[in-house]
């Protein structure tokens, strides 16, 4: 039979209750060496974000119509220890392009069917694989594979319209990586962020 | 024993002290530890869930907005990864972990003023509060943190942290009536 008890006499109850709970709990001594261990080995990785299991890989829509010069800059982010990560974006346009390994694409079409070859480039050593993700390929990792070109650089070419698009790498399917050489959007509601970058002909 | 603040800590490990986190690891470590065993039922469940919350701490370490108040934010940290555990392992987990590790680990039992069979009830009945309540609970009267500090670390208003709370307890002392009239 449960009697109606006063919210005074509940909260005597559990704190009467909760006493043998508030015993102190010890982990095991090699708690901290195992963490550290682990720690030392996440520094020692290129630099990357954590995707909370329980997080959809966000999708976000979005052009706009601003024209911008194309980001054609190159940074390096040297990570803790020795490993390099370089990501970089060219926006390259018909024949004024120098790099042989993209081709061009002439803008016979109107204006808004117009596309711009975009390369990106990210430097990662120790991926086994790399995508890019962003709002052009619906954020699928499996859409937009990069090839690694040569040791630890990895690259693709795909046509993006223009305007502004948020993209991010991959690496080995689960972790989410921004551009170091990118801007960078804020957090989402997920707390999670992306990398900027503005397609168009050169205009300032 | 290191003398630095937290946020100076912090500053050093974002600089390059990669080793300095584990000052912050030293520090909040035992604070945690309590709070994981009560919401998860062992201690090497618990180990396991501040592995992984500290190491999300490391990598998340340049999200921290206010270095100074490191403690309570890696305790939403824990907080999350216990309450993600617990709802990843569905209310049918009822058992108290009783393989040999997690026996070894135990704390000795309290000669306190409830004798340990009692004590083993109450964790018991605890363990059958969902994760929300538990939480509650244990913020509240094992934890004894003030509503404040539990919405902090919960994301929660105050006034539904109490709602929880009061719910805890109605259902934890049903629970052991039941038990005390078996």
């Amino acid at each position: 039979m449960r009697e109606h008890v006063s919210d005074d006499e509940l909260q005597r109850w559990s704190e009467r209750v909760a006493i043998p709970l508030r015993a102190q709990e010890r982990l095991a001594p090699d708690f901290e060496s195992r963490l550290m261990t682990a720690v030392r080995e996440n520094a020692s990785r290129p630099q990357s974000l954590d995707i909370p299991r329980s997080m959809d890989i966000p999708r976000r829509a979005g052009l706009r119509g601003r024209w911008f010069a194309p980001l054609a800059g190159v940074a390096v982010a040297a990570s803790l220890v020795g490993a390099v990560i370089v990501g970089y974006a060219i926006a390259l346009r018909g024949v004024h392009t120098a790099a042989r390994e993209v081709a061009s694409v002439a803008p016979a079409t109107p204006a808004h069917d117009t596309v711009y070859i975009t390369r990106f480039v990210l430097v990662a050593p120790r991926a086994a694989s790399v995508s890019v993700v962003g709002d052009f390929n619906a954020w699928d990792t499996t859409a937009t594979r990069l090839a690694n070109v040569r040791d630890g650089v990895w690259s693709v070419s795909l046509p993006l319209t223009p305007g502004r698009h948020e993209y991010a790498f991959v690496i080995d399917g689960r972790r989410w990586t921004v551009d170091p050489a990118a801007p960078a959007t804020h957090d989402d509601e997920f707390g999670v962020r992306s990398s900027v970058i503005t397609v168009g002909p050169s205009s300032t | 024993m290191d003398s630095r603040s937290d946020a100076q800590v912090v500053a050093a490990v974002l600089g390059g002290d990669v080793e300095a986190y584990a000052v912050l690891v030293a520090r909040y470590r035992d604070a945690y530890t309590r709070f994981a065993v009560r919401m998860l039922g062992s201690a090497y469940d618990a180990d396991e869930a501040l592995q992984t919350a500290f190491l999300r701490g490391f990598r998340a370490l340049s999200q921290c907005k206010d270095p100074s108040r490191f403690g309570a934010w890696l305790y939403r940290i824990v907080a999350n990864q216990c309450r993600e555990i617990v709802v990843r392992r569905g209310r049918r987990e009822r058992r108290f972990v009783s393989d040999e590790q997690s026996l070894e680990m135990q704390s000795t039992p309290h000669p306190a003023d409830v004798d340990t069979g009692m004590r083993e009830e109450i964790e018991r009945a605890l363990r059958q509060l969902d994760p929300q309540h538990r939480e509650a609970f244990v913020l509240k009267y094992v934890e004894e943190l003030s509503y404040e500090e539990m919405a902090e670390i919960t994301g929660a208003g105050v006034s539904a942290l109490k709602m929880r709370v009061k719910r805890a307890c109605e259902r934890l002392r049903n629970l052991l009536e039941e038990v005390q009239h078996a």
